[in-house]
């Protein structure tokens, strides 16, 4: 099989894969709701409460759209192969792809994009709704250059976050049980990537710390540049670090399966 | 409750012999309560005050919050996740044979001691400093009814965090049933008030999880008079009995996967 079909049978799966329970897939979209719902009534608050035009320099509209496009966006680059990779790791499932002619890093990447692409398509339609509200609404300025911009920062952000996790991933092969790792680990990226709360609200040093750190280019920056608070020459330059963030993490993700998958022994499987 | 002592001895034991797992566990509640302070954090930045209630007094909500959470997650959460688990498998037959009540049995037969910890500790700092900020006086009608309040927001959160699990006796796949549950179990994390008046209404009589967390909060603020503390009482015994139903009907209907 060339690589292409093998490739295109994986992404085919991965489609499969997140369209097995449909009811369940919907719910899940559903779900998604709720903490931009509730986020939303507390903003409200706090706005209503404080009388003045803008906290944390975002104004109301603006605070409220983050909300609504964070809770978007951190849903759609969600991971959830650290167990299945764990696993493998644990049980021996890796064996099968260690024989065969097929790189474990691309199945699983190809794999994750198979099940992100229908999310990713009703995101599309779900953001084009809310694009269209917002700009009615005179809370977003449309510019044509800033959505071919977020479209492509979207991408490098589920990419982004899919090379953290699989480094991440790399510990299975140390630690017998992982799970917890797994969730604290996705949860404090969750946080430092701006996907609760903007990261205005941890304060202007803490902003600036985490401007080296990939963090923010998953989530913070892409809603960002589409809600316009990044200001033209900051979004090329954020574009740019995403891109070497994306580089970087590529080259530690081989280095570090490459290295740990030395202390690898096939068992069972 | 001697077998319920056996059960949480039992958990401790097993809990102690993986003492590993027992520290990632209470790091893992201690991040998710990072997150969960978060909300202080905003409350505290944005001197937030919701229907006269200063910061300081939203910690009786946030703390109260915090601690319901604790009891969740040790004492219901783990059980809520393992019936679908039981009932897929088959392990539930099992279930079935013994001399013990089945929704006893497998809705509160582990508890987890690591994970309410940090959540209780916080949870109740949080009250401490918000009825010492708000002037609250410490009396025994207050403390009783703080008490009273607190059993019916654990009675409550039984019967409601219960049922995305019950519905695996139908459906297969329930996990997203339960993902939403504690999507809005965290609406519960400010006082009502935040809410339009038809959320309220929502949250008190169709589905009263306001109760859970506002309840306690507002009688000591107040804003709640024994009479509604008695109600509060009467309808989760009353929704108990409703799950109770629940369930004896799900049960009904089981019909053994496998083993």
């Amino acid at each position: 099989m060339n690589r292409r079909r093998l490739y295109s049978a994986v992404f085919s799966m991965g489609v499969q894969h997140s369209m097995e329970y449909r009811f369940h897939f919907f719910l899940s979209l559903l779900g998604a709701a709720f903490p931009i719902l509730v986020q939303y009534f507390i903003w409200t608050a706090v706005y209503r409460n404080s009388g003045q035009t803008a906290l944390f320099s975002y104004s109301y509209g603006q605070i409220i759209l983050y909300t609504i496009l964070a809770g978007l966006v951190s849903k759609l680059i969600a991971t959830q192969f650290e167990h299945q990779i764990a696993d493998d790791i644990k049980n021996g499932g890796l064996n099968k792809y260690l024989i065969k002619p097929v790189s474990y890093f691309s199945y699983r990447l190809i794999s994750f994009f198979g099940q992100k692409a229908i999310y990713y398509g009703i995101t599309a339609l779900l953001l084009a709704g809310i694009i269209w509200f917002a700009s009615a609404g005179d809370l977003l300025e449309l510019q044509a250059v800033r959505l071919i911009l977020f479209a492509i920062t979207l991408w490098g952000a589920l990419l982004l976050n899919f090379l953290i996790a699989y480094c991440i991933c790399a510990s299975a092969f140390y630690l017998h049980e992982i799970s917890y790792f797994f969730l604290i680990t996705s949860l404090l990226i969750n946080i430092l990537s701006g996907g609760m709360f903007p990261l205005e609200i941890f304060g202007e040093t803490v902003v600036k710390g985490l401007q080296y750190t990939p963090f923010p280019y998953t989530i913070y920056f892409p809603v960002n540049v589409l809600s316009g608070k990044t200001q033209a020459a900051a979004m090329y330059q954020g574009l740019l670090i995403q891109c070497g963030w994306i580089l970087l993490f590529l080259w530690l993700s081989r280095l570090t399966w490459r290295i740990a998958m030395k202390k690898y022994s096939a068992v069972g499987g | 409750m001697r077998l319920y002592g056996i059960f949480i001895k039992n958990c401790l034991i097993a809990q102690m012999e993986f003492r590993g797992n027992f520290m990632m566990s209470l790091l893992v509640e201690s991040v998710y309560l990072f997150a969960k302070l978060l909300y202080v954090l905003v409350v505290f930045r944005t001197d937030l005050h919701v229907d006269g209630v200063p910061p300081e007094g939203l910690l009786l909500f946030i703390g109260m919050h915090t601690v319901a959470t604790g009891i969740y997650v040790g004492l219901f959460f783990t059980n809520f996740t393992k019936i679908p688990e039981y009932i897929k498998d088959g392990s539930l037959d099992l279930m079935l044979t013994k001399p013990v009540s089945l929704q006893f049995m497998a809705s509160l037969r582990y508890v987890d001691l690591a994970l309410p910890i940090p959540d209780i500790l916080v949870g109740f700092a949080m009250i401490g400093i918000g009825w010492h900020a708000m002037d609250i006086p410490l009396t025994f009608l207050q403390l009783a009814g703080f008490v009273l309040l607190l059993i019916v927001s654990v009675v409550i959160t039984y019967c409601l965090m219960i049922i995305p699990a019950l519905l695996s006796f139908w459906f297969v796949q329930t996990s997203s049933v339960s993902e939403i549950a504690n999507s809005v179990w965290d609406a519960n994390n400010f006082p009502m008030a935040i809410y339009p008046a038809w959320v309220r209404r929502i949250g008190t009589f169709v589905i009263p999880l306001f109760l859970i967390t506002n309840f306690g909060p507002m009688f000591l603020l107040g804003h709640l008079s024994w009479l509604y503390a008695g109600l509060a009482l009467a309808g989760s015994l009353l929704l108990f009995a409703a799950v109770r139903l629940l369930w004896k009907h799900a049960v009904k209907g089981y019909s053994s996967a496998s083993s």
